[in-house]
């Protein structure tokens, strides 16, 4: 029996099927296939954070993203599906936590095109190897169609949870102070989900990752792996030369910004109208929360003094508006992404917000602190 | 004088086929398709910068302001086109300056090639001014790299550079071009690299 049929004779025989995609779905382009592939035997998928936009994130299947600060129903039932298909992505500490607590009542399938990867944080039942564009294209005739709904309504109950413990409150603040949350939004309803995020290192990052309603692929950038504060202003000139005839958002925090703030002098040289959002809360906003956490508030070298960004971006060139009331959100974004040229806005967000929920460094990945 | 005529425009016409490796470093990265790379120009990497400055209507270099700007920026154009992002930098400081951008995509499996500048062949190991063992310093956050000191390589080694930033795993790719490689004559044909039998770090 080839890997790829004892792949799909597991996947037929599952009751809870779990998948978690990464970027190998959008390295390979195998979106489509990866659709048709978790469609047919209805598997509930959960994104790592590069994995975001290869599925659209309104699929019915799509169950959010994994990880430190992904979504609460896809890191708890990691530890409750018996078979946890792995697809192009690499088992990275910040998606698994405690390797020794993590899936191991699940038989684990591992679709990936790196041998290296296999088995090096997490021993798998089977291995197919492969560009995920060929190896889920050569699976799809071997599995049954198939209905999970029970499955998927734990998922759906869990949500419910997060909602009413997390997201409700910082969609819906009534408290001074812009939530981070609020800008994505606002930000999905002005661009139709159609932008391209990208987004730099800290609390921005994952709220913007948490947030952000992808329609399209190729629509999330980001540092991942290494964590490289600076990453997106740069990353934004790029993405939006390479994708001219689309909106390309660059998602930054007041220090991000602060790490490659030189490049807004690249954008006026070359006139790359790229859109700019700080998410300004005049912290290192998740080293903040960590000393808030973990360290008893005593916040050593986080509290940022900025300069005025509005005349620094007057200063190169481009055009830039802060807003720091709820009620003039809406109308700002609108602006900016109506403007022809690139755009800066300065969100002053409110100081000490905390991005939940949380898995700490090392918890089980089923151990989610909502608060 | 009919015989020094003759000779004359044998020279000619052999100088008309053999083109310098700075020129072959443009005509390989429009084989390639890289028409926009972006970059920060520097004393080891200017014969390459001359030749930007003559194929300017063909290949649109990008001036960044600092070097982790351009490996950034050539990072999000290869995130959001799939394609191979390539940024140019010169020696030293200017290769250093690339190499935290060159981690980020070597573990963000992103395909990058990297060109930079390096001094010239007689002076390596020299501690010749903005010299850096940049080999050395990216072999860990690299998917392959190589230092071209002769011309000649200068085709084959960029075709491979391409193909294996591309292939399998995506990843980061860094050629270091000796700037006497740069100044340096070759008969150029470009093939693009289709396949490796074996991908090793010190591939000749």
């Amino acid at each position: 029996m080839s890997k790829i049929e004892e792949a799909a004779e597991l996947i037929n025989n599952a009751k809870k099927p779990f998948v978690v995609f990464g970027q190998g779905v959008t390295l390979g382009e195998a979106e489509e296939e990866f659709k048709a592939f978790i469609e047919k035997a209805e598997i509930p998928s959960a994104s790592t954070l590069l994995g975001l936009s290869a599925l659209p994130s309104e699929h019915n299947l799509h169950v959010g993203m994994v990880g430190m600060h992904g979504h609460y129903a896809p890191n708890v039932l990691t530890n409750s599906c018996d078979v946890l298909i792995a697809i192009g992505m690499r088992f990275d500490d910040r998606v698994t936590g405690n390797l020794e607590t993590y899936a191991k009542q699940a038989k684990i399938i591992h679709f990936e095109i790196d041998p290296a990867e296999v088995d090096k944080n997490v021993k798998t039942d089977v291995a197919v190897l492969g560009n995920v564009k060929d190896t889920l294209s050569g699976i799809i005739p071997f599995l049954k169609e198939n209905r999970h709904e029970s499955w998927l309504q734990e998922f759906k109950k869990l949500y419910q949870i997060e909602y009413k413990e997390v997201i409700d409150g910082q969609l819906n603040a009534s408290h001074e102070g812009i939530t981070m949350a609020e800008v994505i939004e606002t930000l999905n309803d002005k661009t139709n989900g159609e932008a391209v995020i990208v987004s730099d290192v800290g609390q921005h990052q994952m709220i913007a990752s948490r947030f952000a309603n992808f329609k399209l692929p190729k629509s999330k950038i980001t540092s991942g792996g290494l964590g490289t504060m600076g990453f997106a202003l740069p990353a934004s000139i790029g993405a939006k030369m390479g994708a001219p005839n689309r909106e390309v958002v660059a998602i930054i925090g007041d220090g991000s910004m602060q790490m490659n703030i030189q490049e807004l002098g690249t954008i006026l040289q070359t006139k790359v109208p790229v859109k700019i959002i700080i998410l300004n809360n005049e912290f290192l906003g998740m080293v903040r929360q960590w000393q808030e956490l973990f360290f008893d508030k005593r916040y050593a070298s986080t509290v940022m003094t900025n300069p005025d960004f509005i005349k620094i971006a007057e200063g190169y060139g481009i055009k830039a508006t802060r807003v720091s009331k709820r009620e003039n959100l809406s109308s700002a974004i609108e602006d900016m992404i109506a403007s022809k040229e690139s755009y800066l806005l300065d969100v002053n967000v409110e100081k000490e917000g905390n991005v939940f929920p949380m898995i700490p460094t090392g918890a089980t990945v089923s151990d989610v602190r909502l608060k | 004088m009919e015989t020094v005529t003759k000779q004359n425009q044998k020279v000619n016409t052999t100088k008309k086929i053999k083109i310098s490796g700075a020129e072959a470093v443009v005509k390989s990265l429009l084989a390639e398709g890289a028409d926009l790379i972006y970059g920060y120009p520097g004393g080891a990497i200017m014969p390459v910068y001359d030749e930007f400055y003559k194929y300017q209507n063909e290949l649109h270099h990008v001036l960044t302001r600092h070097e982790q700007g351009a490996i950034h920026a050539a990072q999000g154009f290869a995130r959001v086109t799939g394609k191979v992002g390539v940024a140019i930098a010169t020696s030293g400081p200017g290769a250093t300056n690339l190499i935290t951008g060159v981690a980020d995509a070597q573990i963000d499996s992103t395909p990058l090639v990297c060109i930079t500048g390096q001094v010239g062949s007689h002076l390596l190991g020299s501690d010749a001014f903005q010299e850096t063992d940049i080999i050395s310093i990216s072999t860990p956050v690299t998917k392959w790299n190589y230092q071209i000191t002769k011309a000649s390589e200068i085709p084959e080694i960029l075709a491979k550079a391409f193909y294996i930033a591309k292939s399998g795993r995506p990843g980061p790719v860094l050629i270091d071009i000796t700037k006497d490689a740069q100044f340096g004559e070759l008969d150029f044909t470009y093939k693009k690299c289709k396949k490796l039998e074996v991908i090793h770090l010190y591939l000749k």
